[in-house]
């Protein structure tokens, strides 16, 4: 045997094995580089447009802001009658029921000015209520206590409800308020708007040509304690679905978490606060 | 006998008291270095350490038991059971450093006597500790899932207490834990709520100035105004006025508390 040509051969074969085998290793590599990025690696700007899902007026900014707390006020008639000689009052302590004796006609309950400036002249702190709602069907008007320009959303310690007759004259109201409200804790940064919209599109709660209108930054209670409740900041997010149906979702703005608004342990219904579907 | 809160909270727990003779620590669960750091805020030197009183073998109380028994030759108690349970997470440390402390005995260290009781958690054999000096009364109490009347028998009437106060139960149950970690905190053999806190505090409490260190807070389901404002309420409808002879003081996981008499 001549070992000098067996090995000239040896050496030609894996040679050409080897080349081969890189022209593979180049092929495979050059074929992964150009794999699209997966579907969890884009935006969720970029999901929420694939999906036809419209926000408008996102909220850009990112804030830090701190809990706040609240004692449950304790209402005294004696003093309200002083103000307000054109109602009989009743209490239990924390919840004030407004009868008026001669009712008090509104301008129009479609313009909620009208309504705005009710408050302002006839229910104690008026000012710092905010409109959730009008119930027409009802006849009933729902608002929420505000803190710092912020609405305290569904609370049962922070809402006046009123009615009107159906010449569109109030007759009467109910509330409920909190007293010496004050930032609590230390300052969180908090969740972008964006980043709560995030939040409920990843737990499947939006569905395709949704439409999200302006994501409003407010309170919902995080510990109800027997005289105070602390509150967390929190997004309200309102969506309109295609089918005509609409929600309301809550998302605490510190750890994301979306709240399921319970009024004295059970469940809200439907429309017992207004829209609230979530 | 003074002591300090040295810091507090799932993230390490150590509590040094000391008198005329003798310096200890209950619990070292944070890091070797951490603890030389947190002896030099309350102005104390770790050389002079004579004890270190294990409650049970969580990391958040063991972290720096070997690194400060090795390097500072400082002897360590333990019930047997936690000593099993320990063994391998502390390293080695030299027998003739290693003490038993039984559950439910007292030890006398000088004039200062040390008492062990069982609590209700989740560890092998988990104990805490009361120190008993001229009459004054030293409590800590953390990481149990509830206050028995047996604990609280024991407990009642100190001078000053280190009483865990973990967690709100809303913020608990609202929060992103997993289903099992609410349940296990929770739990018999968790921990306890401030609610459930302040209302074994009311039972233990005796018309005397009496501190209370609001301590083991949850870092997430928690904050320390929420602590001291939900235990001041419950003490209230329990029929103690805080600031009248009880006063609740704050802890942290990282700052020593001041230290003070007891």
């Amino acid at each position: 045997m001549d070992w000098s040509k067996t090995k000239t051969i040896f050496i030609i074969v894996f040679s050409i094995l080897n080349v081969f085998l890189y022209s593979l290793y180049v092929n495979r590599y050059n074929e992964a580089q150009e794999v699209e990025p997966l579907a969890a690696e884009t935006t969720i700007e970029a999901r929420l447009n694939d999906e036809n899902i419209t926000v408008k007026s996102l909220p850009q900014k990112k804030e830090k802001v701190s809990y706040i707390s609240g004692q449950i006020k304790q209402f005294n008639i004696e003093e309200l009658k002083k103000v307000y000689d054109n109602q009989y009052f009743d209490t239990n302590g924390s919840l004030l029921t407004s009868k008026f004796e001669n009712p008090v006609p509104l301008k129009s309950i479609k313009d909620a000015s009208s309504l705005t400036e009710f408050m302002k002249k006839n229910v104690y702190a008026g000012e710092t209520y905010k409109l959730w709602y009008i119930d027409e069907e009802k006849r009933e008007a729902t608002f929420f206590q505000k803190s710092n320009d912020r609405m305290i959303y569904i609370n049962q310690n922070a809402v006046v409800k009123l009615h009107w007759d159906k010449d569109f004259a109030v007759t009467g109201y109910k509330q409920t308020m909190f007293d010496s409200l004050a930032a609590f804790g230390e300052k969180s940064t908090l969740l972008t708007a964006l980043e709560a919209i995030k939040v409920l599109y990843e737990k499947g709660f939006l569905k395709q040509d949704s439409k999200i209108t302006k994501p409003q930054l407010g309170y919902s209670t995080l510990v109800p304690l027997t005289k105070t409740q602390v509150l967390a900041p929190t997004w309200h997010i309102h969506v309109d679905f295609v089918e005509g149906d609409e929600a309301d979702y809550f998302v605490n703005a510190v750890d994301g978490q979306v709240i399921n608004i319970h009024l004295n342990g059970e469940e809200l219904k439907d429309n017992e606060w207004g829209r609230i579907r979530s | 006998m003074q002591f300090s809160v040295l810091a507090s909270g799932s993230t390490g727990n150590a509590i040094y008291v000391e008198n005329d003779d003798h310096t200890f620590i209950v619990d070292a669960g944070l890091t070797g270095k951490k603890m030389e750091q947190l002896f030099a805020k309350v102005d104390r030197d770790i050389k002079k350490l004579s004890g270190i009183f294990v409650t049970h073998e969580h990391i958040d109380h063991i972290k720096g038991v070997g690194v400060l028994a090795r390097k500072y030759h400082v002897p360590v108690y333990a019930n047997a059971k936690t000593w099993a349970a320990m063994d391998d997470k502390v390293g080695n440390i030299p027998l003739e450093q290693r003490f038993q402390f039984d559950m439910e005995t007292a030890q006398s260290f000088g004039s200062i006597d040390i008492e062990s009781f069982a609590v209700s958690h989740d560890a092998a054999d988990p104990m805490f500790y009361t120190f008993h000096e001229n009459g004054r009364k030293l409590v800590i109490i953390t990481d149990t899932g509830y206050v028995s009347d047996r604990m609280k028998g024991i407990i009642k009437g100190a001078d000053s207490f280190v009483f865990e106060s973990n967690h709100d139960v809303s913020m608990l149950q609202m929060g992103s834990y997993p289903w099992s970690t609410k349940r296990r905190i929770l739990s018999d053999v968790g921990h306890v709520s401030n609610e459930d806190a302040a209302v074994a505090m009311s039972e233990v409490v005796e018309q005397k100035p009496t501190r209370i260190y609001l301590s083991h807070l949850s870092k997430d389901n928690n904050m320390k105004d929420l602590a001291r404002m939900s235990v001041s309420q419950t003490l209230q409808s329990c029929g103690i006025m805080p600031g009248e002879f009880v006063s609740l003081l704050d802890t942290d996981a990282d700052e020593p508390t001041k230290m003070v008499t007891v």
